[in-house]
């Protein structure tokens, strides 16, 4: 594992996947998702959730958002941009790697 | 209030056995001896308990908790019931079988603390000769592992100059996130204040550099900064309010809302062999005493910031104050407010260090 030593970008082509260390998880006693990470949590509202769920490793940001925009009937570009957003703040906060 | 959400986190004192002597270890005075150390299947049952509860962390501390031979065992059974698992070591002990072997059990995060970045002020901090060596290499064979670390960068008058190295030793190290974190006054640490308080100038300058460090180390690096809240206009949200987010175990099995709850006269304290976990978390007197708005002091209850820091700290009140029922009095609004800034900036400015009192067993 190679120390990871520059601020991530995140732009469509990048292909987000869960720190070692951070893990979504589903609170029961709050009936909430939630990320765990060292000292941290970070509870999600459900548009967080729905991309969250949907990174395996594999999809890059453009496939995961065409997909969310088909299934919520909204522009691609725009959920694009929102999804973006989020891994990158994710992604400062060393939540997300890519 | 309607019906009590859980704790989020679960601290477990595995032990108060640990081959540092750390002069600001917020262990309690009266340290608990092995024998009274729970055995492994209570540790077990409590983790479930707490699971079951919807606690979502667990963070095995001490003293040391690699002194503990079943660690692997209590990480896996934590791991196994779903629990997000921190292990917060001095990093001195455990060899590289015996991390592979928390791994491969499920560990998810290591904190390491840091006395300094030069072995002298170390060794004289942490009363153990050669700790920062060990420290660095178990701290790379983590970071190897691509298991993800914290650094926990303790701060008092002596290494504060020494920050920003500090901050390059974690990046080097290849950490997740950075702990500057300024000596809590509790413990071993209230005993030692007068020798560790550091001063304005040195807080403005640790304030820099850690505002510096964060804007150049985004995405590269966490980090967290502890400030000593003695300096401060409001307190610190202490364990984010009484009774709200975290519960703390000591290694005999007692269950407290803080590591330093012991300290205030008249609470009585329930062990996890005498009572379930959740109903200790609902119903103990000492979780009742000062929970929510109804346990704060009266100015608190209609000062608007009480959802934001929940009062301070009940323990530093009874400390500064006299009475864990007072104001925090790091909060401008208490009538001592003055006089602990005062006492903060005069012990920062003695011009000999009182002696050190070192970690240990008391002889009655
Ligand atoms: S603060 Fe120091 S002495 Fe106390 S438990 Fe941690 S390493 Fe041991
Ligand atoms: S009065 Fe109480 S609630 Fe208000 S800021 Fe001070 S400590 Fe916090």
């Amino acid at each position: 594992m190679t120390v990871q030593r520059q601020r991530l970008l995140i732009d469509g082509a990048s292909v987000p996947t869960f720190a070692a260390h951070a893990r979504l998880h589903h609170d029961r006693a709050g009936q909430r998702w939630v990320v765990l990470a060292p000292e941290r949590m970070f509870v999600l509202d459900e548009a967080a959730v729905e991309v969250l769920q949907r990174i395996d490793g594999r999809r890059s940001v453009a496939s995961l958002s065409a997909e969310l925009a088909d299934s919520f009937g909204a522009p691609q570009a725009e959920v694009e941009t929102d999804v973006i957003g989020l891994l990158q703040e994710l992604a400062d906060k060393m939540v997300i790697t890519a | 209030m309607t019906s009590l959400p859980p704790p989020l986190a679960l601290l477990c004192e595995l032990t108060h056995r640990c081959p540092l002597r750390c002069v600001y270890c917020s262990n309690p005075l009266d340290l608990e001896p092995a024998r009274r150390e729970m055995a492994t299947r209570e540790w077990l049952g409590l983790l479930d308990q707490a699971a079951e509860m919807g606690v979502l962390q667990v963070h095995l501390s001490g003293g040391e908790p690699t002194v503990r031979e079943d660690l692997e065992q209590i990480v896996g059974h934590a791991a196994r019931a779903g629990l997000y698992t921190n292990l917060i070591t001095s990093g001195v002990m455990a060899d590289e079988a015996r991390l592979d072997a928390l791994m491969e059990a499920g560990l998810e995060h290591v904190q390491i603390s840091f006395q300094d970045s030069k072995a002298a002020g170390a060794d004289r901090i942490s009363g153990y000769p050669g700790g920062l060596a060990r420290k660095l290499r178990f701290a790379r064979w983590v970071t190897e592992r691509g298991l993800a670390l914290t650094v926990n960068a303790v701060i008092t008058r002596h290494n504060a100059a020494r920050l920003p190295a500090m901050v390059d030793l974690a990046v080097d190290l290849g950490a997740n996130r950075l702990e500057v974190a300024n000596v809590q006054y509790y413990g071993w640490g209230l005993l030692n204040r007068a020798a560790l308080m550091p001063s304005r100038d040195q807080l403005a300058d640790m304030t820099e550099v850690v505002e510096a460090a964060r804007r150049r180390l985004t995405g590269i690096l966490q980090i967290d900064f502890v400030v000593p809240d003695y300096y401060a206009r409001r307190p610190k949200s202490c364990m984010g309010g009484w009774g709200r987010r975290f519960v703390n175990v000591t290694p005999s099995g007692k269950v407290l809302p803080c590591h330093a709850a012991e300290t205030i006269p008249g609470l009585r304290f329930d062990r996890v062999q005498d009572r379930p976990l959740a109903e200790i978390w609902t119903d103990n007197m000492a979780f009742r005493r000062y929970r929510g708005v109804d346990g704060l002091p009266t100015a608190c209850r209609t000062c608007p910031m009480h959802e934001v820091d929940w009062g301070g700290c009940r323990c530093q009140a009874l400390a500064l104050a006299g009475s864990a029922d007072a104001m925090d009095p790091t909060c401008e609004l208490s009538e001592h407010h003055g006089l602990v800034q005062a006492m903060a900036e005069e012990e920062a400015r003695l011009s000999e260090d009182p002696p050190l009192v070192y970690r240990g067993r008391r002889r009655a």
